[in-house]
């Protein structure tokens, strides 16, 4: 009798401890999922604050270049284009129409730093100079928190595919989050040359 | 990632001893004044630094590079202490001049919080003014020292650093990152859960884990400043 109780003891210690791991982990997976979305949609709002700086600063390079390559215009007006596509593309919020739109919108402001090369007036030029080298700034920025972002989704993905999340993340409703990738062939900011 | 730096024992070879005590100093000056912190790194190359990113690339890119000393690289203090991040946290007040003389490559990357007072645009005509001209001529100590005095100016006088926040060390010559076993977070938390079944009901009560600290967190930038050739 003695014995039998002593194991019952033992056994219900058991369980609570167990119990109590169980609900530990539970609630300490929830906040960690929590806290990994968190920062990877922190780390997405400086994507997007980045990508507001080049768009504003598209029309300065636009009209100062124009000065100088009055007969390169069609480059121009494709880079004012892709500016509104893009700006589309940021309020539908939809993260593969923003890839692609970024993707577009980069290849051709490399083009234009080729055209660039064509004219030693233009890179002599103060205001242009300056321009390029807040363009390459704002570049250097987009590709900074774009890796960071890309980052913390991957934190956050791994994080909700392992154990023990991944029994309970989906019941939760979070899902995994799409990198932020540039299209093919515009990975690199464009090359600025000074 | 833990690195270790092999920074100190070739000190001065690319650059006189004594430019180098005179950018110590002034940035030591600064610190003590502003609170910013400047940060000056010398490369040989490039290539064969050994700084590596996380998938074990060495990184080739100066930009990438600064960005990666700037927030990533655990840097030594005169005291002994290990900090990652130039600038102090929260104001992210760092800046980092970084030259890497074979590819005749410079970089000045710029902490969130002084991109206010020091713009690409400033960045930039500082580096053709005072570093470029005078790495031209091989004066690679005096174009520096100038560099980090015409930065320094800009940083306007706030909050006095305390004597315990002052890094000391703020000049280094070729570093040697030496990787070691990655850490993830992952992981941890399943050799955690490993060991809390172990030793049962002593865990119980352990409250939510976060990443292990251990080293000092400096400030942090986001790609800002300029680079060029020389």
């Amino acid at each position: 009798m003695n014995k039998l109780s002593l194991i019952f003891v033992i056994i219900v210690v058991i369980a609570l401890i167990v119990g109590g791991i169980f609900v530990w982990l539970y609630f300490s997976t929830y906040n960690n999922v929590v806290g990994l979305e968190g920062a990877a949609d922190a780390q997405w709002a400086q994507v997007e604050q980045e990508l507001q700086r080049r768009y504003d600063l598209i029309p300065n390079v636009v009209n100062a270049s124009k000065l100088y390559i009055d007969y390169e215009g069609s480059v121009l007006e494709e880079i004012t284009r892709l500016r509104s596509q893009w700006a589309a593309a940021s309020q539908s919020g939809n993260v593969d129409s923003i890839n692609n739109a970024t993707g577009e919108l980069e290849s051709s402001l490399s083009r234009l730093l080729v055209v660039f090369e064509n004219y030693p007036e233009l890179k002599a030029s103060q205001i242009v100079g300056d321009l390029l080298v807040v363009l390459e700034g704002t570049e250097n920025r987009i590709s900074t928190e774009r890796m960071r972002y890309n980052e913390a989704v991957r934190d956050y993905n791994v994080f909700i595919k392992s154990f023990p999340g991944n029994f309970w993340v989906s019941n939760w409703g979070f899902e995994s989050k799409a990198y932020f990738e540039a299209k093919v062939g515009a990975e690199e900011p464009p090359p600025v040359p000074l | 990632m833990l690195f270790s730096i092999v920074a100190l024992s070739v000190r001065g070879s690319l650059v006189p001893i004594e430019w180098v005590d005179e950018i110590e100093y002034y940035a030591l000056l600064v610190d003590q004044d502003t609170s910013a912190e400047i940060v000056v790194v010398v490369l040989q190359s490039l290539s064969g630094h050994g700084v590596t990113d996380q998938e074990g690339n060495e990184i080739s890119d100066i930009v990438q590079l600064g960005v990666y000393i700037f927030n990533d690289l655990p840097m030594e203090t005169y005291d002994g202490a290990t900090v990652v991040g130039i600038g102090k946290e929260g104001k992210d007040n760092g800046l980092l001049v970084l030259i890497a003389i074979e590819e005749r490559q410079w970089r000045i990357e710029i902490g969130y919080g002084l991109e206010g007072e020091i713009t690409d645009i400033e960045s930039n005509r500082i580096a053709q003014e005072y570093l470029i001209p005078q790495l031209s001529q091989g004066k690679i100590g005096e174009g520096l020292y100038d560099t980090v005095v015409a930065l320094g100016q800009q940083i306007p006088i706030s909050g006095q650093t305390s004597p315990g926040e002052v890094r000391g060390t703020y000049y280094y010559e070729q570093e040697l990152g030496i990787e070691e076993t990655p850490f993830r977070e992952t992981e941890w938390f399943i050799w955690l859960v490993i060991i809390i079944l172990i030793l049962l009901g002593v865990s119980v009560g352990t409250p939510v884990f976060r990443r292990s600290g251990g080293r000092g967190r400096g400030g942090r930038s986001g790609g800002g400043g300029s680079k060029g050739r020389w």
